[in-house]
């Protein structure tokens, strides 16, 4: 049994209808898409700004209520879930944003800010929490001398570091990540990306991967979900998706990468 | 489209050139590191030319830039590589001379078309940039004015180099913006940057750097923010400006796959130093400076799978520099005892490709 199954999910906004009263606009971002994701497995979501890939990571931590659809995570329907059996099920899904200085309180200390959600979702001590938190740091390759730094002290990379810890934190099964490499120089994206492939190997993690960029995509996940105008246009195992493109939209999107060939110039 | 192999034959004219030799600034540890006039990488006929360009804090000497040395002629795009931290955007923002002059000393010379700009007096600054040489900034929302409609900040910069009227001065703005391959200009002029997508804002911002026709815009990494198909959008247009107008680009990134798209020659800075100097091709196809090689092994292409190579750390904050020896030294996998203590000497490794490494690749 797959681990998360979407089905027909459906996130329509309401357009401005302040200059026209009674002409009430319906923005569909998400327009029913449907996916499945093993255990232990990564599905990517590409495509371009717009095109409904955040709200669907969104949607699927209930950050958002779907319009419609269903949600089912371990054979459980999360959108019916409510009070203390939905915050419990939310240690097991969690988010890595796209820019961790955004998401990370200036005020608390990478250890603080590591250690927070164990505070809220778990029992254990004070002293345990710091020390789960140091296991943390270590598991995503930061030396324990940034335990007590502050963010603004960190570069873009071990930020994302700590974006990362701090989403481990709580032993999740799920991990969300909307663009957590966009933000970073080609070199330090290796990095992470390498981080994201041992985690997924050590932890046996599922991702949802937000990216617009394919070829880290190929790396990291086994399906490739690409999205066009809040429709899924085409879901493919990883290997098919590149060897044959099925929707002209996705070869449009592997051709706009830039190479190394370089055929621009010529 | 001039031969960025050019440079060869000029840079033994160069060395002949006296007052180089002088730019040399003795200096305790770095004096051994002067690259000879024949080394200043480059074509002929330069637009701009540094000549062992340095910068450093007023406040403390910190070095953030040490003896930059290049050539960029007319109509070429050249590519300015290196991780965050390096110093190509303070090397542009300093080109530009928008930095605060108390807070910086420079040492070296910055010719535009022979003449020396650091001996310039501020209202000849002012006649020069924006006029001949424009900048354009990665997020372009932080350079637009939210509550300024598109065309009244288009036709701002060109009332402000042009001695025309508020009705020409739109005209043209329109026209800055169509040769910006906007669909619809004279909608846009009526609208605010927060209206428009990442891309648009990107277009507009390239529409006002190009609006005085500049010989010379500064890209500083102008596609780094944007969705990948936008990218490709972006890179085509600066091509077929470049077509049009005959502008040289300066082009900042930090993705090697970007500068293969679009860049005549590219320079890699590594530690406020340019550590190799070639034209694209060759380059990309043979890198010398193992920096160079790990930037590139670090790009995830489309054929590869699993976990790539990687450099190891990040690059050190200015006051860490190590300009005694090679900067690039402390994450260098080949480093050999002496990179870390003696600078490394330029050298040429075949057709205008340019290194500084004590043992290339």
């Amino acid at each position: 049994m797959p681990l998360l199954e979407v089905e027909a999910l459906r996130k329509y906004y309401r357009g401005r209808g302040r200059w026209r009263p009674g002409k009430e606009r319906l923005i569909p971002a998400v327009d029913g898409i449907s996916f499945q994701v093993e255990e232990g497995s990564a599905l990517g979501l590409v495509g371009e700004s717009g095109c409904g890939k955040t709200t669907t990571g969104r949607l699927i931590l209930r950050l958002e209520t779907p319009t419609a659809g269903s949600i089912r995570f371990d054979g459980q329907d999360i959108l019916a879930l409510r009070g203390e059996r939905l915050r419990s099920w939310r240690q097991q899904a969690q988010m890595v944003f796209q820019d961790p200085q955004a998401s990370l309180h200036p005020a608390m200390t990478v250890g603080e800010a590591i250690a927070e959600p164990l505070a809220y979702h778990s029992a254990l001590s004070r002293r345990e929490r710091e020390e789960r938190a140091r296991e943390l740091l270590a598991e995503v390759g930061l030396e324990t001398v940034y335990f007590h730094r502050f963010p603004q002290e960190l570069s873009g990379g071990q930020r994302q570091r700590v974006g990362i810890a701090r989403a481990l934190s709580l032993n999740p099964r799920l991990l969300v990540a909307d663009e957590p490499l966009s933000a970073l120089d080609v070199s330090i994206q290796a990095q992470i990306l390498n981080l994201f492939i041992d985690l997924k190997e050590r932890r046996r993690l599922t991702y949802i991967f937000i990216s617009h960029n394919l070829a880290v995509v190929r790396r990291l996940c086994d399906q490739v979900g690409v999205m066009y105008e809040g429709r899924l246009v085409e879901l493919q195992p990883v290997g098919d998706l590149f060897r044959a493109p099925g929707h002209p939209y996705t070869r449009a999107l592997l051709r706009a990468i830039p190479r190394l060939e370089g055929r621009r110039r010529e | 489209m001039l031969n960025p192999l050019a440079l060869v034959s000029e840079g033994a004219d160069a060395c002949a050139d006296a007052h180089v030799a002088d730019a040399c600034v003795p200096d305790a540890h770095v004096a051994d590191t002067c690259v000879p006039a024949a080394h200043v990488p480059g074509t002929a006929a330069p637009l701009l030319e540094l000549r062992e360009y340095s910068l450093r804090l007023r406040r403390d000497g910190t070095g953030l830039l040490d003896k930059v040395s290049f050539r960029l002629g007319t109509g070429e795009i050249v590519g300015l590589i290196g991780e965050s931290g390096c110093g190509k955007t303070l090397l542009a923002l300093s080109l530009i001379r928008l930095l605060e002059p108390n807070l910086f000393t420079v040492a070296g010379q910055v010719f535009w078309r022979g003449e020396d700009i650091l001996a310039w007096p501020e209202k000849r600054l002012i006649s020069w940039r924006g006029k001949e040489l424009a900048m354009i900034f990665q997020e372009p929302m932080t350079s637009l004015n939210p509550v300024w409609r598109v065309g009244a900040q288009v036709a701002e910069a060109i009332r402000l180099h042009q001695p025309v009227g508020v009705k020409e001065a739109a005209s043209l703005a329109c026209q800055a913006l169509r040769q910006a391959a906007v669909a619809a200009p004279e909608r846009l002029m009526r609208q605010y940057p927060h209206e428009l997508s990442g891309g648009l804002r990107q277009r507009v911002m390239l529409a006002i750097a190009m609006a005085n026709r500049p010989r010379l815009i500064l890209a500083d990494e102008p596609t780094t923010a944007l969705d990948v198909s936008i990218q490709a959008q972006i890179l085509e247009l600066m091509l077929r400006l470049r077509e049009e107008t005959g502008a040289s680009f300066l082009l900042i990134t930090h993705d090697l796959a970007v500068v293969a798209e679009v860049c005549d020659r590219a320079l890699v800075m590594y530690a406020g130093r340019v550590v190799e100097a070639a034209a694209t091709r060759d380059l990309l196809d043979t890198p010398r400076h193992w920096y160079t090689r790990g930037l590139l092994a670090s790009l995830p292409g489309l054929d590869g799978e699993g976990r790539l190579p990687v450099i190891p750390g990040a690059v050190p904050a200015p006051a860490q520099y190590n300009w005694r020896g090679c900067g690039f030294a402390g994450r260098c996998r080949r480093a050999l005892p002496r990179c870390g203590r003696e600078p490394p000497p330029w050298s040429d490794v075949g057709a205008g490709h340019w290194v500084r490494c004590h043992a290339p690749a």
